[in-house]
């Protein structure tokens, strides 16, 4: 991966962290926050590796 | 009725799923099913006639706006809600899934409603991940390349939408893999009638895949010792791998066919294949499909009980790593397999009939942790304990739940429940270094922790009452080995 893309993808996971956080904080836990949550995985599963892991790896 | 598969994994992954998608359209005839997949291991989903909707996750257009790298993480949410929409408008009236990742959990919890049954990884309702059914918290614990689980993936797929398995399942599209598509090929590629086999030359990881040099070789000796053609297979990206397994290896009988063959063609090659070599990979359960036998060659990273071949024949050869499986024993293995017979070599080999899809022959065989884990899931007997390091484990975990039993009734109470806090916590603590130091009991503390976790968001005194029949329970298993204890009363019964 870019190292520039991969700065993109760490920036923009901290914003939604902040965000999914002050989201739990005023409505508590909704699909929205799940949402914020959804898309936050999608960005993680890009910066542990590119390839997307098998079913039996050891991230739960 | 309708049903919805996630399987978000890989291209692995998604064909061992095609039994179980086929023996949910045998419980559920008239039921319309969908199936979701990533784009990116989309086509491993064709074929699949039994399934009404193929649904995909397109990850890299979600993520293009952020991307891009101007702070449009608010786009990529518009991008995800206008993704989402229609599936939730389906109204699932069960939703399974297959792909036991915390983004899987979110997604399950967004597409179900109330009335959905679920099984596999969701949500709770305050954000936790939850897992409804007993066999997706079997996974959870148990399942993984560093774990001692032994059973098949493919049949821990089907237990999880509760269906069973028949060898029918087991099978491929016929206008891939019936005789006029394999006549079709073997004119293509100019094979006549010779036998041919398919070798699978790389894998996803480098960790799982063998070194070209020693396949040059092995392929050599099969040369020498058996008339039939070699047709090497792989990806586009792995192109350049067959062609230096070629270059100056004297090999005539073997054709690189590395980057060339369409994904349907893949299926037809490997039907009509004597045998498949292959690293842990997904050529390996495209054999299983076409009922082609397989000599897999497996390495420490990876679990060849789950994620082994199940085509009947096949043989697994193990090494811990790559560079520590010679090349002769690949070539013996595959030469033996040709003929028929053993290999004289040590050995796993693929067997029907018991609850494991694998026998052991020649190789050592500590299976204490597995007969540990049919004994808490399967009712089996508990196995006996040979060595001081467990039974000491076993005395010090044993200790820490008697002070967390102690403990547990505090909770409740407003002034000691901050003591109490804090003990359970020395407890957490103490059972996380059994974990490491002791290996036997790991599938015994994951089993317990698993339990504890899947409490979930309940008013205090049932949380209270749940984790004190939890410790009751590891407290009984304790006692089965060192003897009688005084079982504390489970409060609330």
């Amino acid at each position: 991966m870019k190292k520039e893309t991969e700065t993109h993808l760490r920036k923009a996971l901290q914003r939604l962290e902040l965000t999914a956080k002050r989201v739990m904080e005023t409505r508590g836990y909704t699909k929205d926050t799940a949402k914020i949550r959804l898309l936050e995985e999608l960005i993680k599963e890009q910066l542990v590796h590119e390839n997307i892991s098998t079913s039996a790896r050891p991230v739960r | 009725m309708k049903i919805l598969v996630l399987q978000l994994a890989r291209f692995g992954d998604i064909f061992l799923s095609w039994p179980t998608l086929r023996a949910l359209r045998r419980k559920f005839p008239e039921a319309e099913i969908h199936f979701l997949v990533r784009k990116k291991f989309s086509q491993a989903a064709q074929g699949l006639d039994i399934v009404d909707q193929i649904k995909v996750l397109d990850t890299a257009d979600l993520l293009a706006p952020i991307i891009l790298g101007q702070e449009f993480e608010q786009a990529s949410l518009q991008r995800l809600t206008e993704w989402l929409a229609p599936i939730r408008g389906e109204n699932y009236s069960a939703i399974y899934n297959l792909s036991f990742s915390p983004l899987s959990s979110y997604l399950t919890q967004i597409l179900a409603d109330e009335s959905t049954i679920i099984r596999g990884y969701t949500r709770t309702e305050d954000g936790y991940l939850a897992i409804p059914d007993d066999t997706s918290a079997y996974f959870y614990a148990q399942v993984g390349v560093n774990k001692s689980n032994r059973y098949h993936l493919g049949e821990v797929f089907a237990a999880v939408c509760e269906v069973e398995l028949q060898a029918e399942d087991w099978c491929a599209p016929a206008q891939w893999t019936g005789a006029q598509a394999i006549a079709e090929f073997r004119e293509r590629h100019e094979l006549g009638s010779q036998p041919y086999i398919a070798v699978h030359v790389a894998s996803s990881q480098a960790a799982k895949s063998y070194p070209a040099f020693k396949w040059r070789a092995a392929l050599v000796r099969i040369e020498r010792e058996w008339d039939g053609r070699i047709l090497l297979v792989g990806a586009a990206n792995e192109r350049t791998l067959g062609d230096e397994i070629l270059s100056g290896s004297g090999l005539t009988r073997t054709k690189s066919l590395v980057g060339d063959t369409s994904f349907t063609e893949l299926f037809t090659l490997i039907g009509g294949a004597q045998l498949l070599i292959g690293c842990d990979s997904a050529p390996v359960h495209v054999a299983a499909l076409t009922a082609t036998p397989c000599v897999n060659i497996s390495f420490s990273s990876v679990n060849f009980w789950e994620t082994g071949p199940m085509s009947r024949g096949s043989r697994v050869v193990y090494a811990d790593e790559p560079e520590t499986m010679p090349s002769d024993r690949v070539a013996g293995e595959v030469i033996s397999c040709l003929g028929g017979r053993a290999s004289g070599f040590p050995a796993v080999r693929r067997v029907d009939g018991g609850p494991v899809a694998y026998a052991i022959e020649g190789l050592p065989d500590d299976d204490f942790a597995w007969r540990l884990i049919q004994a808490i899931y399967s009712g089996g007997e508990f196995p006996v304990v040979h060595d001081d390091l467990t039974v000491a484990g076993m005395v010090q975990l044993r200790e820490a739940v008697l002070m967390a039993l102690e403990q547990i009734p505090h909770i409740e109470a407003g002034k000691s429940r901050v003591q109490a806090s804090r003990l359970l916590d020395q407890v957490d603590i103490a059972i996380q270094s059994i974990y490491r130091i002791v290996p036997h009991l790991r599938p015994l503390i994951d089993w317990f922790q698993t339990e504890r976790l899947r409490i979930g968001p309940l008013p205090l005194p049932e949380i209270v009452r749940r984790t004190n029949k939890t410790f009751c329970d590891l407290l009984a298993v304790l006692n089965l080995y060192l003897g009688a204890n005084e079982r504390p009363a489970e409060i609330g019964v």
